[in-house]
C-alpha cells in the first residue's frame, strides 16, 4: 500500500453564529492514494463541501472553527502550517474547482490573462511564456479557437466553457491532487457527461489523484474508485465503489440508492427518503439517520453507531450492517 | 413533425454561427479611440478636458502678465466684445484685469489643488479600507473609528484650526483638503473588499495559491478601482468649492495666486452689477467637473469586460455567449 497522498482524521468543524453551534462536520475520516479517484457522497448540507474547504483552508474563522482533527497531506500537517506556506503547495500540488465556474473566475480580467498570471503569480513562466503556456493549456482543455479565445471573458463563454477554462486554471501547474467540488451540478446533463471525461481523460493523463464532491450516484459510479458516503457531517459508510454501490452496509446509503429512479418498469413510484437532513445545530442522538431509517430501533435512538469492518477495505457506522446487507 | 423540428435546429445553428463570427470581429476591432468617436458626449468631454490640460500646461507661462496687468477703463467691462483685445473678450474683472487670461492662469492651480486633494485622498483612503476590509478586525475596527472621528469633526472647521496653525500654502491646503474627503473613501473601499472577498472567484485565487497581496493587487483593487474612480470625479468639483469657500474665508489661497474659487469668492461683491464676476469662474468648476464626470463613466463602461459591448458596436447589439 502506498502512503495516501491526503489522510483527513476524525475532523470536526462548528459555525458558531448568534449563539447557535452548527456542527458541520463531526468526525470525518477520509483517505486518498495517490493516482486514485475518490468520490464524496452526500446530499445538500451534509458537509461535503465544507470539508474541502477546510481542506484547502478556505474557511473564514469566524464564523468556522475547526475544533478537532488532523489534515494531512503528502505526510505534513496541513492545519497546523503557515498559511504562507500552504499557499505554496495550492495550486502547484493541491488545487480546487469549483462549482459555478462564472463566478469562481474573475469577471475583469480575460481567461487567458487569468491562466497566465498563474504561472506568473508561481514564478514559473512569465511574459509570452506565460501567455502561450495559457493557450496550451486551453487548447487541452478542449477550448476551440484557443488562441482567439484566450483574449476573452467569463461571461462570454458558456457554461461548459467556463468550466474547462477553470479545470485549465486548476491543473496549470501539475497538482498532484484535484478537489473537484460539484464541478458539474451547475451544467447539463450532456455537458456533465463531457466535463466528467475531460477530468477523467486528465486524471489518468498525469496520474493525479482527485476528490471528487458530488451528490450524483450516476458520476461516482462512473469515474470513482473508491467513495465516501456523507451524512450530517460523519462518513457513514467508505469502501470501493464496486463494492458498496453494489450492496450498501449502510441503511443511508441504501436508501439513497433505492431513491434512484429506473427504467426497467413503467409506473413505478419514486421511493424518495422520507423526511429531511437533520438540522445541524439538532443533531439527533444516537445514530444521526435514525428518524429517517426504515431499520431504526432503540438501540440506534440512544447510541451512536459503532464502525463495523463490512468487508476488510470497508466500513459503515450501522447497528444493523447485517440487516441492511441482507436486505440489498 | 421531426423533420420541421430538424429544420429549425439547423436554422437556428445557423445563426448562431454568423452571431458569433460578427461578434469575434466586434470583440477584437476596436481601440479605445474608436470607441470614444463614438459617444459624442464623452468626446467632447475629453476634447475640453485637453483644452484644460493645455491651458494648466501653458496657460501661466503665456498669459501670466497678462492676468495681472490692470486697465482701469475696462473694469467690470461686460465679455462679449472685441474693443479691448480679444484676452477681453470675457469681460474684466473689478480692477479691470482680463477675465480670459485670469481663467486660463487660474486653471493652473485649481486643478492642480483639486486633483492632488482627491488623488491623495483616493490613494490613502483607499488602502486604508482596504486593510480595514480585508486584514483584521481589531485593526479594522481602529481604522473605522478613526474615520468616524474624521467625518464628525465639520471639515470646514478642521481647515480652519489646521491652516490658521499650518501656513495656508497649496501643499497644506492639499493635505487638509484631502483629509477631510478621506472618510467617503476609505468606507466605500472597505464595503466593496468585504463584499468582494466573499466571491467564489477569491476563494477559487486562494484555492490555487494566491497569496494574500497577491489577492488584494490582482483580484480585489480592479474591481473596487470603477467606483473608487466614479467618486473621485464627484469630488472633485465637491473639492474645489471647499477650496473656494476657504479662499473666501481668508485661509485658502491668497492674492495674487488666483484660482476658480477665489474668483468666485471675489466677484460675489459686484453680483447685482457685473454677475459674468462669479459666473464666468463658477462655469469653468461646473464644466471641468462635468467633463470629468462624462468622461469616467464611459472609462468605466470601457473598462467593464461585460459593459463594453456598448461602446463597440453602433446597432447596440450585444456580442452573445457562444455556446460549448
Amino acid at each position: 500500500m502506498p502512503d495516501p497522498i491526503l489522510e483527513i482524521d476524525d475532523l470536526r468543524i462548528e459555525f458558531r453564529s448568534g449563539g447557535e453551534i452548527v456542527h458541520a462536520a463531526n468526525g470525518v475520516s477520509f483517505q486518498i492514494n495517490p493516482g486514485e479517484t475518490a468520490a464524496i457522497l452526500g446530499e445538500s448540507g451534509s458537509g461535503k463541501s465544507v470539508t474541502a474547504a477546510a481542506v484547502m483552508r478556505l474557511l473564514q474563522s469566524p464564523p468556522a472553527f475547526i475544533t478537532g482533527g488532523a489534515v494531512r497531506f503528502k505526510g505534513q500537517d496541513v492545519l497546523g502550517m503557515p498559511i504562507a506556506k500552504w499557499r505554496d503547495y495550492c495550486g502547484r500540488e493541491i488545487a480546487m474547482v469549483f462549482q459555478d465556474a462564472l463566478t469562481s473566475l474573475n469577471p475583469v480580467f480575460s481567461v487567458g490573462w487569468q491562466i497566465a498570471e498563474l504561472f506568473r503569480a508561481h514564478g514559473v513562466a512569465f511574459g509570452r511564456d506565460a501567455n502561450a503556456r495559457a493557450v496550451d493549456l486551453l487548447n487541452r482543455v478542449g477550448i476551440p479557437d484557443p488562441a482567439l479565445r484566450a483574449k476573452d471573458y467569463a461571461h462570454q463563454f458558456s457554461g461548459g466553457m467556463r468550466q474547462r477554462v477553470m479545470i485549465a486554471m486548476a491543473i496549470a501547474l501539475g497538482p498532484d491532487l484535484l478537489i473537484a467540488d460539484e464541478p458539474t451540478t451547475a451544467l447539463d446533463v450532456t455537458v456533465q457527461a463531457q466535463i466528467m471525461e475531460l477530468l477523467e481523460e486528465l486524471r489518468a493523463e498525469s496520474n493525479m489523484a482527485m476528490i471528487l464532491i458530488t451528490h450524483d450516484l450516476g458520476v461516482v459510479a462512473d469515474v470513482a474508485d473508491n467513495v465516501a458516503v456523507m451524512y450530517a457531517g460523519r462518513v457513514v459508510e467508505r469502501g470501493p465503489v464496486s463494492e458498496v454501490l453494489a450492496r450498501p452496509g449502510h441503511a443511508y446509503t441504501l436508501a439513497l440508492l433505492d431513491s434512484v429512479p429506473r427504467a426497467n418498469s413503467l409506473g413505478q413510484h419514486l421511493k424518495p427518503i422520507i423526511g429531511s437532513p437533520p438540522d445541524l445545530a439538532r443533531i439527533p442522538k444516537g445514530c444521526a439517520f435514525h428518524p429517517r431509517c426504515r431499520f431504526a430501533t432503540d438501540l440506534c435512538r440512544n447510541e451512536e453507531p459503532p464502525s463495523v469492518a463490512v468487508t476488510p477495505r470497508r466500513i459503515a457506522e450501522c447497528h444493523h450492517v447485517e440487516a441492511v446487507f441482507n436486505d440489498s | 413533425m421531426s423533420r420541421l423540428t430538424r429544420g429549425y435546429v439547423t436554422n437556428e445553428l445557423n445563426i448562431m454561427t454568423t452571431a458569433e463570427q460578427e461578434s469575434l470581429i466586434i470583440r477584437r476591432g476596436s481601440p479605445w479611440w474608436r470607441m470614444l468617436l463614438r459617444d459624442r458626449f464623452a468626446l467632447v468631454a475629453a476634447l475640453w478636458l485637453f483644452v484644460l490640460t493645455l491651458c494648466f500646461l501653458f496657460g501661466p507661462l503665456l498669459f501670466e502678465d497678462a492676468a495681472t496687468k490692470l486697465n482701469l477703463r475696462a473694469r467690470n467691462l461686460p465679455p462679449g466684445s472685441l474693443e479691448h483685445g480679444w484676452l477681453m473678450y470675457l469681460g474684466g474683472d473689478a480692477l479691470g484685469r482680463p477675465m480670459l487670461a485670469r481663467l486660463i492662469v487660474a486653471s493652473r492651480n485649481t486643478l492642480a489643488i483639486a486633483l492632488s486633494a482627491v488623488f491623495v485622498a483616493m490613494i490613502v483612503g483607499g488602502i486604508l479600507g482596504m486593510i480595514a476590509g480585508y486584514v483584521g478586525r481589531s485593526v479594522g475596527h481602529v481604522i473605522m473609528r478613526f474615520a468616524d472621528i474624521l467625518q464628525s469633526f465639520p471639515s470646514l472647521l478642521l481647515a480652519v484650526v489646521v491652516l490658521y496653525i499650518l501656513e495656508p500654502n497649496v501643499t497644506n491646503l492639499v493635505i487638509v483638503l484631502a483629509i477631510t474627503r478621506l472618510p467617503i473613501y476609505l468606507r466605500v473601499t472597505r464595503a466593496e473588499v468585504l463584499e468582494i472577498r466573499e466571491r467564489v472567484f477569491v476563494d477559487a485565487a486562494r484555492a490555487l495559491g494566491g497569496s494574500r497581496y497577491h489577492i488584494l493587487r490582482r483580484h480585489i483593487t480592479p474591481v473596487v478601482a470603477p467606483t473608487l474612480l466614479t467618486i473621485l470625479t464627484v469630488d472633485f468639483s465637491i473639492v474645489m468649492l471647499a477650496e473656494s469657500s476657504l479662499s473666501f474665508l481668508g485661509i485658502g489661497i491668497q492674492p495674487p495666486e488666483i484660482t476658480w474659487g477665489l474668483m468666485v469668492a471675489a466677484g460675489r461683491n459686484y453680483l447685482s452689477q457685473a454677475w459674468w464676476l462669479a459666473f464666468l469662474p463658477g462655469l469653468a468648476i461646473m464644466m471641468a467637473t462635468l467633463s470629468g464626470n462624462i468622461l469616467s463613466n464611459w472609462l468605466r463602461v470601457v473598462s467593464d469586460p461585460e459593459q463594453r459591448w456598448r461602446l463597440e458596436d453602433s446597432s447596440g447589439k450585444k456580442s452573445g455567449q457562444t455556446d460549448a
